[in-house]
């Protein structure tokens, strides 16, 4: 997940988490003057100050020689997007009938999202949909859900046999930014062809229409770079390196991102990544043990974005002269002429005094609230759209009036706890993960079937006893499984009313070798008001014995 | 190294393949219905000391997270089987331990003075110093209890007569119908024996698995203990019962007032069974009867070996000269 986001596989951000250009912002300079942020106060460090080099960079390492300060570094082959492309309001476009295609790349867009019954409705709009994975999912065959009728659905699939990532190299990122680079384990079955080949064929053979038969606005395909020793299919090694960044007077790998410069003379795919694959090789297949500090910050390791610095502002570990808050557990200490430690929040030898321990806010110091919150600056309690108790805060207001409401998903919702009285909540199991573990025999044999765990108290008063099949219920669908009736989920006592939360867990659909109900069936079409997570935690259910 | 003679020259007819340790360097202890292997008869009735490490696995239930990352560790290292399971009502995987489940995660929930607790025990062999499945079995070579602590089952010897699962005071082998063998954990012995851990102890990401000489566990467990009363577990507890000589899988029990909890026996003892018998009968002159009086007191006990390999058994030097050999040429213990 983190290295998703990292290289931007969320809507509303380029690669290293640059901004995507508004409609507004018509030239790269007013681009550049609304992402770059001034400091507040003197001695900040402030480096998002340079953000300019970092994007100009980016736009060099895809377009290369074909762009300059001539055409603003290519930055109008940039997408402008007016509407906001995150999940909820992309599954709204197709659920309106104007989405005609989608690709869907190592995901199971079916399972994942929330209200089944609605994605399925928006999936049978398409006119054509790609999926991209190792396995046959949900996704593809979603013609084949229950209760669908396939004779209803005219959208053409096209499941595309995608490697696992044990059939290729590459890299992972993990939750502490540690980018580690894993070998090939096992060849692929026959007719299977890696990620990279198949979005290179895509790329050529839309690269050729264009050639042939020319189009509207094709600058930005045709000039894009795709220099690999094998263009129709890009090693993982190359990938890497174009990721990194290069010298382009010296055609040099980079080794840190001080050096990215914003006048078209460096490249880099992701300025966070810069160091991650330099002429020394790659920093990402290290696999020194080493731990002089005791810290646990192994920086033979793999690397850790930024500039293989292990614990983010670890200035802040520091007190004002540069000595430990805590000298048991050391993060940097200043040694009067440079730091030690881990790698430095900024210059090995600037001195503790110089400079504000939060490098990348404006004001140099933490933040208790911020400005960036479309309900901000201070947090305020809202109830979940579906809530079984008013908002004594403030009943008139009782939901955050941010949630953006998709046409049709009020009239989905229960009105009051009368005929949903028990709260749901979905979740993960250890033993699993998402779906496609429900291909690996030996884990479906762990967890192996769909399953709601019922408090104790409330199997009693409805009189269902451990290991029976119950039916679970919202407005929108619903799931039945095996009862897990346990004293580990407590009765809430919600302004003063008993409050029961049955749960259930998200791995099953109706493709694998274990099958089982979809607890999406259950959720609310409804997301956060800043981030646009749906809201899988807390919503409304009836529940009876099956 | 030199091979102890007493643990090494079978004068008991043994079945080459029991005899011979599996990778070279694994020296015996005991052998199922072979009393010439057993210490209690070594030198001077006193027994012998060991001449390499004796291993345990720790089990710090405190720590388990229930992850069942080894169940599925054992059985890939292990190529058991997948089994179809189903949801019972519980977070646990398998509702019994079975010929290819080895490991199994067994889940209880309690609440104890009102606090309600979620127990989480790792049911498998515990590799007991007095191994009660090895003193009941009838059949030569069918279990083997090695220096190091290991208690291992070779099929190839079991005679399907399930005496070990009676003898068995923790209610571990399990019988395959099928093959008419009976299985259980061997301590991942040929990891072992290649100086690595058991696969359990190597995935377990929470650190609740410790591996090392039974001497460095005793006294990791002793500042688990500390740890946890410092934490107000005050009952916590070793697990180690002395009436089976102690075991080389342990266990830290945060709840030790509470071991029916955990399906853990308070006073397990191993049965003298069948090796105590043979051992009689050869004292009463078995090495002069011979074979035939082996043969008569496996017949008495009704379970004969099916497999007998007769040149073996009667020589003894076929069976004495292959594990001369695989001793001879090993080290006597790959130390890890
Ligand atoms: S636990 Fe049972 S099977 Fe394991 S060594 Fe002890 S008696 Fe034998
Ligand atoms: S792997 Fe460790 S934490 Fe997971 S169930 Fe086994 S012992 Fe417990």
């Amino acid at each position: 997940m983190q290295g998703a986001t990292d290289h931007a596989i969320v809507a509303g951000i380029l690669p290293g988490y640059l901004s995507v250009p508004s409609p507004a912002q018509t030239s790269l300079a007013s681009h550049l003057a609304e992402s770059t942020p001034k400091p507040l106060v003197p001695d900040t460090v402030n480096y998002w100050g340079n953000y300019p080099k970092f994007l100009i960079s980016l736009l060099k390492a895809w377009f290369g020689d074909t762009v300059g300060p001539e055409n603003e570094y290519g930055y109008h082959y940039l997408a402008k997007p007016a509407g906001d492309a995150t999940w909820l309001s992309m599954w709204d476009q197709a659920h309106q009938g104007k989405l005609e295609g989608l690709v869907a790349l190592g995901f199971n867009p079916l399972l994942a999202g929330p209200d089944v019954p609605r994605l399925l409705q928006a999936m049978a709009n398409l006119k054509w949909k790609v999926v991209i994975d190792p396995f046959m999912l949900d996704s593809a065959e979603f013609w084949r859900a229950p209760d669908v009728d396939p004779a209803d659905i005219q959208t053409e699939v096209l499941f595309l046999p995608a490697t696992h990532w044990v059939e290729r190299a590459g890299s992972f990122t993990n939750s502490g930014r540690w980018a580690q680079w894993k070998e090939q384990a096992i060849d692929p079955p026959d007719g299977v062809r890696s990620d990279t080949w198949i979005l290179s064929e895509l790329f050529w053979r839309v690269k050729e229409l264009y050639e042939e038969e020319g189009g509207a606005y094709h600058e930005p395909i045709l000039n894009l770079q795709w220099n690999y020793l094998n263009p129709r299919e890009p090693r993982l090694e190359e990938l890497a390196q174009e990721i990194n960044g290069s010298d382009l007077r010296t055609g040099e790998l980079l080794s840190s991102f001080g050096q990215l410069r914003d006048d078209g003379t460096t490249t880099s795919g992701n300025w966070l990544y810069t160091g991650s694959f330099t002429e020394e090789g790659n920093m990402m297949a290290r696999r020194g043990t080493d731990d002089p500090s005791g810290m646990g910050f192994h920086h033979d390791w793999g690397f850790s974005w930024p500039a293989n610095r292990r614990v983010l502002y670890n200035r802040a570990s520091a007190d004002a002269d540069g000595q430990p808050w805590d000298a048991s557990r050391p993060g940097i200490r200043w040694t009067g002429d440079k730091w030690i430690g881990d790698v430095p929040d900024y210059g090995p030898t600037t001195p503790p005094d110089q400079a504000g321990a939060f490098i990348m806010t404006e004001e140099g110091v933490a933040r208790l609230f911020t400005t960036y919150l479309v309900d901000g600056p201070f947090s305020e309690h809202y109830e979940p759209v579906e809530s079984p108790t008013p908002n004594i805060l403030h009943e008139d207001v009782p939901t955050n009036p941010l949630i953006h409401w998709y046409d049709g998903v009020r009239e989905t919702l229960a009105n009051g706890r009368d005929d949903y009285p028990y709260v749901c909540t979905v979740y993960r199991v250890v033993e699993r993960e998402h779906f496609v573990t429900s291909n690996v025999p030996y884990l479906v044999e762990l967890m192996p079937d769909f399953f709601v765990e019922v408090p104790y108290g409330l199997a009693e008063e409805k009189g269902i006893e451990n290991g029976e099949q119950v039916r679970v219920w919202s407005k929108r669908g619903e799931v039945q499984g095996v009862a897990v009736v346990t004293k580990r989920i407590k009765p809430l006592i919600v302004n003063g009313e008993t409050c029961w939360t049955v749960g259930v867990p998200v791995h099953w659909g109706f493709k694998g070798i274990t099958t089982g109900s979809m607890a999406n069936n259950l959720t609310p079409f409804v997301g956060d008001a800043n981030t646009s997570c749906p809201e899988f935690k807390a919503f409304l259910v009836n529940m009876e014995k099956a | 190294m030199a091979p102890d003679e007493s643990l090494l020259a079978p004068d008991e007819g043994v079945p080459a393949q029991a005899a011979q340790a599996p990778q070279g360097g694994l020296r015996i202890r005991r052998i199922s219905a072979t009393p010439g292997h057993s210490l209690e008869l070594g030198p001077d009735g006193a027994p012998a000391p060991r001449t390499g490490p004796e291993y345990a696995k720790l089990i710090d239930i405190s720590r388990c997270i229930g992850c069942k990352g080894c169940e599925v560790a054992c059985k890939e290292w292990n190529e058991l089987g997948v089994e179809p399971t189903e949801n019972f009502g519980s977070m646990q995987s398998h509702r019994d331990l079975s010929p290819d489940t080895w490991l199994l995660m067994r889940f209880n929930e309690i609440e104890i003075d009102d606090d309600l607790q979620w127990l989480i025990k790792k049911d498998a062999c515990l590799h007991c110093e007095e191994p009660g499945c090895l003193y009941a079995c009838p059949a030569p070579g069918a279990i083997v209890q090695y220096e190091n602590g290991i208690v291992d089952f070779n099929q190839e010897q079991c005679i399907g007569c399930q005496l070990c699962v009676s003898g068995c005071p923790f209610d571990i082998p399990r019988f395959n119908p099928e093959s008419k063998k009976v299985f259980k954990c061997n301590m991942c012995i040929d990891r072992v024996e290649a100086g690595l851990e058991p696969a359990c102890v190597k995935t377990c990401p929470t650190n609740a698995i410790s591996w090392g000489t039974k001497e460095d566990m005793l006294r990791l467990a002793e500042k688990k203990l500390e740890g946890l009363a410092a934490r107000g577990f005050e009952n916590a507890t070793l697990y180690d019962p002395s009436g089976v000589g102690g075991t080389h899988m342990m266990y830290v029990v945060p709840h030790g007032d509470q071991l029916e909890e955990y399906d853990l026996p308070a006073d397990p003892t191993a049965a003298p069974g069948a090796l105590a018998t043979l051992g009689s009968l050869r004292q009463l002159g078995a090495s002069a009867l011979g074979l035939g009086l082996l043969a008569t007191a496996l017949h008495y006990l009704g379970f004969g070996p099916q497999e007998p390999e007769p040149e073996g058994v009667q020589s003894g030097t076929g069976a004495g000269t292959a594990d001369g050999e695989a001793d001879g040429e090993a080290d006597p213990r790959t130390d890890a």
